[in-house]
């Protein structure tokens, strides 16, 4: 079993690719499980064309009795029809009540919950993926990392300076836990937002921190209308050259070896460097 | 003095947004503070000539956490655009945890605590103070300047995309859950378009279904993006751009808003119901 994180800034396009990533896993034959660790728990929409109860929501329906609450409550399987009878299952962690608690619980608790549940035994999944969010890099949001339940971590990005420096923030998290976790950083994924230089940006970045480019994701209208009807490119337009891009994503993934601890950069050093691409 | 929050998902330009909004509050002659409440400590980016402030969670940490050896001038830095402007910018970054310990949260609520402990609002004098705050994680923490009602005045920056509608839903339901405690009303949303099909009219509709308004409409353009990579507001860079003008416009409507709604709360299946049809049009 092999257990990834995928990191990305809000926004950035991490669910989309977890997702695509997910489905082009299954196609191969894989049983993937799919963890949405964002409190907007819309990370597995294209895969199950729809929301699922979130692992937090149902807890709270139970007032936290773990023992009250089954997998099935807690983790669906995707009705797509997949390649070489692959599977795909998704779980929602949820997030805090608007306004109270901690936006990190939903991650903790949903990890915690499956863990006791056994969902690894029990599914036996030759894939798990941890889709986070990347934006707040606090002891919640970096449990897969610290906790080493993902091995292999990926980064969405863009050239854009937030997303850069969130990438910053998710290496200085791995090389923290380096000695504790043995999680590791696999790469950056790349999805084009149309930024001058970006793509000489995002390459020169990869080089400064140690890591490789795994993929490169063009600025597309179909990713986007595929995204507004709640499906992936890989199911609605299998034909495309997006979806081709999926499928050497996950060809890259499934043999990749080059894990690395990052080097970390500050933030100021980071911006002194951007700023030359302007 | 008034004080207005201003939320949005990630990415959604709330920096952005929000630096323009101050520049043009202060260009009204009046003294502003701007307060960056997300980790990415970058809000004040664009009213500091690019330059990053040390954040008050830094300066917090430096000195173990003893609030009384902290002065002003550490936290609170003055904009260099002051000589620019009819009024005055002062600027603030809450910071946040260190990547992979502690609460994302910490950083507005100790933030928000040390320039209270400091009486940084009568010290300086201040017309305004804006809060420019992540609105991914509607927790504790970030909820901070509605819960305890630091400000009165919510709006929300948000584009036609669902996860961003999605975002401002829980805004509009952490709104809804502290106004009786707290005060704070929702002044309406700002539109950062993003070349979406029928965009306009989901952001119009939707404010309707909320109980607010739209305040403005930011259009998608280059020139906006050419901001953040020269760190500068469009004031400085092309004041006579439509651009420009549409930061204009929006300043002025939030300054003389005078509709202010405790918001509808809906739940995000019928969001998304909703959503699929106008976009499908």
């Amino acid at each position: 079993m092999r257990q990834l994180a995928i990191y990305g800034k809000g926004g950035i396009g991490k669910s989309t690719v977890a997702a695509h990533l997910s489905y082009a896993l299954a196609d191969q034959g894989l049983k993937v499980l799919q963890i949405g660790c964002s409190p907007k728990n819309d990370s597995t929409r294209s895969l199950l064309n729809d929301f699922p109860r979130t692992i937090l929501d149902v807890l709270r329906g139970k007032e936290f009795d773990y023992d009250a609450v089954a997998l099935s409550d807690i983790v669906y399987e995707s009705p797509l029809t997949f390649k070489k009878g692959g599977k795909v299952y998704c779980a929602e962690s949820g997030g805090p009540e608007p306004g109270v608690g901690c936006g990190g619980k939903g991650v903790v608790e949903a990890i915690e919950t499956l863990t006791r549940l056994d969902v690894f035994t029990t599914l036996n999944p030759d894939f798990v993926l941890y889709d986070i969010l990347g934006d707040v890099v606090c002891g919640g949001f970096s449990l897969p990392i610290r906790q080493g339940y993902a091995q292999e971590t990926y980064v969405v990005t863009s050239g854009e300076l937030e997303a850069l420096y969130q990438v910053t923030n998710v290496s200085k998290a791995i090389k923290r836990f380096e000695g504790r976790s043995g999680s590791k950083l696999g790469g950056l994924i790349i999805n084009l937002r149309r930024v001058k230089n970006e793509l000489a940006i995002v390459k020169d970045f990869a080089e400064k921190i140690g890591t490789q480019i795994i993929g490169i994701i063009p600025y597309s209208q179909v990713v986007k209308e595929c995204g507004g009807e709640g499906e992936t490119v890989l199911k609605r337009a299998p034909d495309s050259e997006e979806a081709g891009i999926y499928r050497d994503i996950c060809e890259r993934i499934l043999i990749n070896k080059n894990l690395v601890i990052p080097t970390t950069i500050d933030f100021e050093d980071l911006y002194e460097w951007w700023l030359k691409y302007f | 003095m008034r004080q207005i929050a201003i939320y949005g998902k990630g990415g959604i330009g709330k920096s952005m947004v929000s630096s323009h909004i101050s520049f043009g509050i202060a260009d009204r002659g009046l003294k502003v503070m701007h307060v960056g409440c997300d980790p990415k400590h970058d809000s004040t980016r664009l009213l500091l000539r690019g330059k990053m402030p040390k954040t008050v969670l830094d300066t917090l940490r430096k000195k173990n956490f003893d609030i009384k050896s902290i002065t002003l001038d550490e936290i609170v830095f003055a904009s260099p655009l002051n000589e620019e402007c009819r009024g005055k910018i002062y600027c603030a970054e809450s910071g946040g945890p260190d990547p992979g310990l502690g609460c994302g949260g910490k950083g507005v609520i100790e933030a928000i605590e040390t320039l209270q402990h400091l009486n940084a609002y009568k010290e300086l004098g201040l017309d305004v103070v804006l809060y420019d705050v992540l609105g991914d994680v509607v927790c504790g923490g970030f909820s901070m300047p509605i819960r305890q009602g630091y400000a009165e005045e919510i709006y929300i920056v948000s584009s036609g995309e669902i996860e961003v509608l999605f975002a401002a839903s829980n805004i509009c339901k952490a709104v809804s859950k502290f106004t009786g405690r707290s005060g704070a009303r929702l002044g309406g949303l700002i539109g950062n378009l993003r070349e979406l099909k029928n965009e306009e009219e989901i952001l119009t509709t939707f404010a309707d279904m909320m109980g607010t308004q739209v305040v403005g409409f930011i259009p998608y353009s280059e020139k906006i993006k050419e901001c953040s990579g020269k760190g500068m507001t469009l004031y400085q860079l092309a004041p006579d751009s439509k651009e420009c003008d549409a930061f204009r416009t929006l300043t002025k409507n939030i300054w003389n808003n005078k509709m202010f709604t405790i918001p509808k709360s809906i739940k995000f299946e019928d969001l998304y119901a909703w959503w699929r049809t106008i976009v499908k049009k």
